[in-house]
C-alpha cells in the first residue's frame, strides 16, 4: 500500500513502510475520524443545550474561545512538538509530531496513500478527553465570574476549533483537487503546512495549522505579507520570505508529476 | 501512551461527566444529561481500544 507515482525519496518511503507496520491490523480511518466527530459533535450538543437566553455579548465567547485554541494550538506545535521534554506526555507528543509525522510526511510527499494513513495525523481519542478536561478550566472560571453560558459557550469554542484544526489538517495532506485549491482558508493552510514540513524549515516557522495568523502575529511565518495575505493568500508564493531557503514544492506540482 | 496516564485521564473523565450530568439532571434536561453519561463512557471506551504506534516491532 503506496502511492504509484511519487516524488519521495527511499528513506520516506521506507519510513512509511515501518509506520504502517507498527499500526494495528484493525486500524481505521473511517472509524477514527467518526470517533472524533461523534464525540465533539455530542460535546457541541450538550453545551449548546445547558445554553438559555444567550445576550448578544454572550455570543462573543465563542471567537474569543475559536482564536484562543488556535493560538494554543500554535504554541504547543511551537515549545512542545517540536522539542523534546522529560515529561512523559510532552514527550510522547514530540515523537508522535517530529519523530513520526514529520517523516511520514515530507515537502517531497504530503499525501495518505489511503485511510491507514490517517492514523498519522489525526489525534488518538485522548486528545478530545484531555481538550474537554483542559477546557473546563477557564470555562468554569468564566462561567463563575462572567457568566454561564459564556462558560458553556467557551466550552463549545474550543471545541469546535479542535474540530476545525482537525479538519484542516487533513486537508493539508490529501491529494490536490479542484475543492481544496480553491477553498479559501484550506489553500492558504495547504501551502503553508507544506512549507513546514520542510526538514529544514520545520523547527522556526509555520508553526500554525488550523490558521497562520498566529505565525504572522508571531513573525514565523515563511510569508512577508500582512493579515489578509495570510489568510487567503492561496498556493502563491509571490511573498515566500528571501532570507529563508526556498525549498518548498507545491502540492499542487507535486500532484501533477505523480499524475503523469 | 503509558497505561497509568490513561487510567487517570479515565478516572478523571468518568468523575467529570458523572458531576455534570447530576447537574443537568437538577436542571430537567433529560437527553443532555444521558448523552452526557453515554459521551464519558464513549470516549473512556475509545481510549482504551483505540490502537497505539509501536516504536519497536
Amino acid at each position: 500500500m503506496e502511492l504509484i507515482s511519487t516524488t519521495m525519496g527511499q528513506r520516506q518511503r521506507r519510513y512509511r513502510e515501518t509506520y504502517r507496520e507498527r499500526v494495528a491490523g484493525w486500524y481505521n480511518g473511517w472509524l477514527h475520524v467518526m470517533i472524533i466527530y461523534l464525540a465533539g459533535s455530542s460535546a457541541l450538543y450538550i453545551y449548546g443545550a445547558n445554553t438559555a437566553n444567550v445576550q448578544w455579548w454572550e455570543w462573543l465567547a465563542l471567537p474569543f474561545g475559536f482564536i484562543s485554541y488556535q493560538i494554543s494550538e500554535y504554541i504547543l506545535h511551537m515549545y512542545v512538538m517540536h522539542r523534546p521534554r522529560k515529561n512523559v506526555v510532552l514527550r510522547a507528543l514530540y515523537i508522535r509530531h517530529t519523530l513520526m509525522h514529520h517523516q511520514f510526511f515530507t515537502k517531497e510527499e504530503m499525501r495518505f496513500a489511503d485511510h491507514k494513513d490517517w492514523r498519522v495525523t489525526f489525534f488518538p481519542p485522548f486528545t478530545m478527553l484531555g481538550l474537554t478536561l483542559l477546557s473546563i478550566i477557564p470555562s468554569l472560571a468564566a462561567g463563575i465570574v462572567i457568566s454561564e453560558n459564556v462558560g458553556w459557550l467557551l466550552m463549545a469554542a474550543l471545541t469546535a476549533s479542535y474540530m476545525f484544526y482537525e479538519l484542516i489538517h487533513f486537508c493539508c495532506h490529501i491529494d490536490d483537487n479542484w475543492l481544496v485549491r480553491n477553498m479559501p482558508l484550506i489553500n492558504t493552510a495547504r501551502r503553508h503546512h507544506t512549507a513546514h514540513h520542510d526538514h529544514a524549515l520545520m523547527m522556526r516557522v509555520n508553526m500554525g495549522i488550523g490558521t497562520a495568523l498566529p505565525d504572522w502575529l508571531m513573525g514565523t511565518s515563511d510569508l512577508d505579507c500582512g493579515f489578509w495575505g495570510h489568510l487567503f493568500n492561496g498556493y502563491d508564493q509571490t511573498h515566500v520570505r528571501n532570507d529563508l531557503r526556498r525549498s518548498f514544492v507545491p502540492t499542487a506540482r507535486a500532484s501533477a508529476q505523480a499524475r503523469s | 501512551m503509558p497505561t497509568y496516564v490513561k487510567l487517570l485521564g479515565s478516572l478523571v473523565m468518568l468523575a467529570i461527566s458523572g458531576l455534570a450530568a447530576l447537574y443537568e439532571h437538577s436542571k430537567g434536561l433529560q437527553w443532555p444529561t444521558l448523552i452526557t453519561i453515554a459521551l464519558g463512557v464513549f470516549l473512556v471506551f475509545s481510549i482504551w481500544v483505540f490502537p497505539d504506534v509501536n516504536r519497536e516491532k
